[in-house]
């Protein structure tokens, strides 16, 4: 009550003094007439110029319009033309629906004003018992979702009306002070009013800023003053708008720019000047439901700030859009907080991935397909390149390390299925950061006994198989029986990059088949190889399953981690 | 059949959306003050929290 009682008697007071201030300008407002002419005086030879011409011009048109359709009416009809009777009644003036009419427009405001003051009152004193009752109505069941929402509705109401009541305070403050060393009259009064118009988004500090400028033409005798008014709230607009406002909202209220200006709209159009002023606090609420009413949902993509799209779809609906520009500056923006493997693994696997499950819904035809992974593979190789960059420039300051002096372990990649699984493989052999390691990639395509063929001639010490889902299942686990069936001794790693299903059921069914490991991410890849890394035999190793391969080796460059197609 | 049902889901939605709008339109001499006094309960509700954690009690309504 007594918190009611204070903010209305405040309220009241200021506007009673508003209103004293208004009397007292009226009264001064003589004073200033000759100002008022002098402006007028000045605007002159603009009412005699082209305005005046075109007026007149028009005037003579219209003359000349109204003498030939009187000339073309018969001289009898036009004395016969009848005229209009009305049939006026004896009244009271003072009856109900006359009065009505005269104080309706008053008390409807008054009314309203009335009512929302009993209703604040009421719901301070029993706050507690409201949103119980709330929560009753809408959370029995769901009790937890519920009180988040509130929750989360009156944060934010309350964290948007609290940042507007300091930044439309501290506009108000510098409005007075500013119009005060302008000299303009009544500076209080205006901040005053540019505090209590601004709670009206866009608008209310343009609204606030008429009268301050209108006054300024009339107090002062030249134009130097009225654009120092201008330029004053312009000046103050700016500055809350762009320094102010996105420093102290921080987190914002989770509403976009674009939904805020037509929810004011919309508001403004279904409630009038209050909707405008209710606009924002009520697309909050809308917001907050939408987020936690699952049928709702909608409403928080249309309204939220956070973005509709997940990178991921972002960076793969690019690609389908063969905008491999912007698909490279997302891939990029990524790459700058995260490392390369899961910048591939986030971005990239799972462009190929939706690109295969897109083939097999039949909205991809194989050629769009085709250009999905020779981007995805543009793309990695510009990432790999700017991560090398990078590296190279953290490690000028640290003392070079010596080349190793061993032969490197090699790895070969195998790709399941297709270009999709060899883009992949050709991923992690960027990924695979060590000098003592070397990839080779095979071909896509080939048979499973060409494939031994070839690992027999490569002499690896580990074989990783590529599988990009969905599919492919099959043939990594072919591959593997083979593999194993040929070399029982040698490391077989699976890599079904970006599955998701039952992992557990995957990874049972292809270790049965003869694989050791299997992992669902390049970084899991990367992992298990570097585990793996000190028990492999190198090349040179006697005795090793590798120099007891048969066959030439492979053709060997001295990048240790390099992509050779076999 | 899912076109079929889509499509009804669709005009039951835009239905809906109507109604809302049609409601909050023909409500708004009650929906206003009311919308109007928890945006004021709001402001005002840290006031009545600092009031009541400096032991000032709050007002009893009679039932």
């Amino acid at each position: 009550m007594i918190v009611v009682g204070v903010a209305f008697s405040l309220v009241l007071a200021l506007g009673w003094l508003l209103s004293r201030q208004v009397t007292s300008l009226v009264d001064t407002f003589p004073q200033y007439e000759k100002n008022i002419n002098t402006k007028l005086a000045a605007f002159q030879p603009v009412t005699g110029g082209f305005v005046d011409k075109v007026q007149r011009i028009v005037a003579r048109i219209s003359r000349q319009l109204d003498k030939q359709a009187a000339s073309r009416e018969p001289q009898g009809q036009r004395s016969r033309a009848p005229l209009p009777v009305k049939i006026v009644e004896d009244g009271n003036p003072f009856e109900y629906p006359a009065l009505w009419s005269a104080l309706g427009p008053v008390l409807e405001p008054l009314a309203m004003t009335g009512l929302s003051i009993v209703l604040v009152i009421f719901m301070l004193l029993r706050r507690e018992d409201l949103r119980d009752r709330v929560i009753s109505i809408v959370g029995r069941g769901r009790l937890t979702l519920t009180t988040k929402a509130l929750d989360e509705a009156g944060d934010r109401i309350s964290r948007y009306l609290l940042m507007q009541l300091i930044v439309n305070g501290a506009y108000g403050l510098a409005v007075a002070g500013g119009l005060f060393a302008i000299g303009i009259p009544y500076a209080l009064l205006w901040g005053f009013l540019a505090t209590v118009l601004r709670y009206i988004p866009y608008l209310g500090a343009w609204l606030a800023a008429i009268l301050p400028v209108g006054l300024s033409l009339i107090v002062s005798e030249g134009w130097s003053t009225p654009l120092l008014v201008l330029g004053l709230f312009l000046m103050l607009e700016l500055v809350s708008n762009m320094l102010i406002e996105p420093w102290l909202y921080g987190r914002g209220i989770g509403v976009s720019e674009t939904a805020t200006l037509i929810m004011i709209a919309f508001w403004t159009w279904l409630w009038g000047p209050i909707g405008l002023v209710l606009a924002t606090p009520l697309t909050v609420c809308i917001l907050v439901l939408g987020k936690y009413v699952p049928f709702l949902s909608v409403l928080d993509t249309l309204l939220g700030d956070q973005p509709a799209l997940e990178p991921h779809i972002v960076f793969y609906q690019r690609l389908l859009a063969r905008d491999h520009d912007e698909a490279s500056e997302i891939a990029e923006t990524h790459l700058e907080n995260q490392a390369l493997v899961t910048t591939y693994d986030a971005l990239l696997i799972s462009a190929l991935t939706n690109g295969r499950r897109d083939v097999d819904r039949d909205t991809l035809s194989d050629d769009e397909q085709r250009g999905v992974v020779e981007a995805a593979r543009e793309v990695a190789d510009h990432l790999a390149t700017l991560d090398e960059n990078k590296t190279k420039r953290g490690a000028e300051s640290l003392p070079v390390a010596e080349p190793p002096v061993d032969a490197p372990i090699r790895i070969l990649g195998i790709p399941a299925r297709d270009a999709s699984d060899h883009v992949a493989l050709s991923m992690l052999s960027e990924c695979i950061n060590d000098a003592r390691l070397e990839l080779s990639i095979m071909e896509p395509g080939l048979l499973a006994s060409e494939s031994i063929a070839r690992a027999m001639d490569y002499k690896p010490a580990l074989i990783c198989i590529g599988s990009v889902p969905p599919g492919g299942g099959t043939q990594a686990r072919l591959l593997c029986m083979r593999l194993h069936a040929r070399f029982p001794e040698l490391k077989i790693l699976v890599g079904r990059w970006g599955y998701v299903g039952d992992v557990k059921r995957m990874h049972a069914q292809l270790v049965a088949a003869g694989g050791s490991d299997v992992a669902t991410t390049l970084e899991e890849t990367c992992h298990q190889i570097d585990a793996l890394r000190l028990l492999l035999p190198r090349p040179d190793t006697p005795g090793s399953e590798a120099a007891q391969a048969v066959g030439p080796m492979v053709e060997e460059t001295s990048i240790a981690t390099h992509v050779t197609a076999l | 059949m899912p076109v079929t049902s889509n499509l009804t889901r669709g005009f039951m939605i835009l239905i809906s959306s109507a109604a809302v709008l049609w409601m909050l339109f023909w409500l708004q001499a009650v929906l206003v003050p009311v919308a109007l006094a928890i945006l004021l309960t709001f402001m005002l509700s840290p006031l009545v929290s600092l009031l009541q954690s400096v032991r000032l009690p709050r007002a009893r309504l009679r039932s």
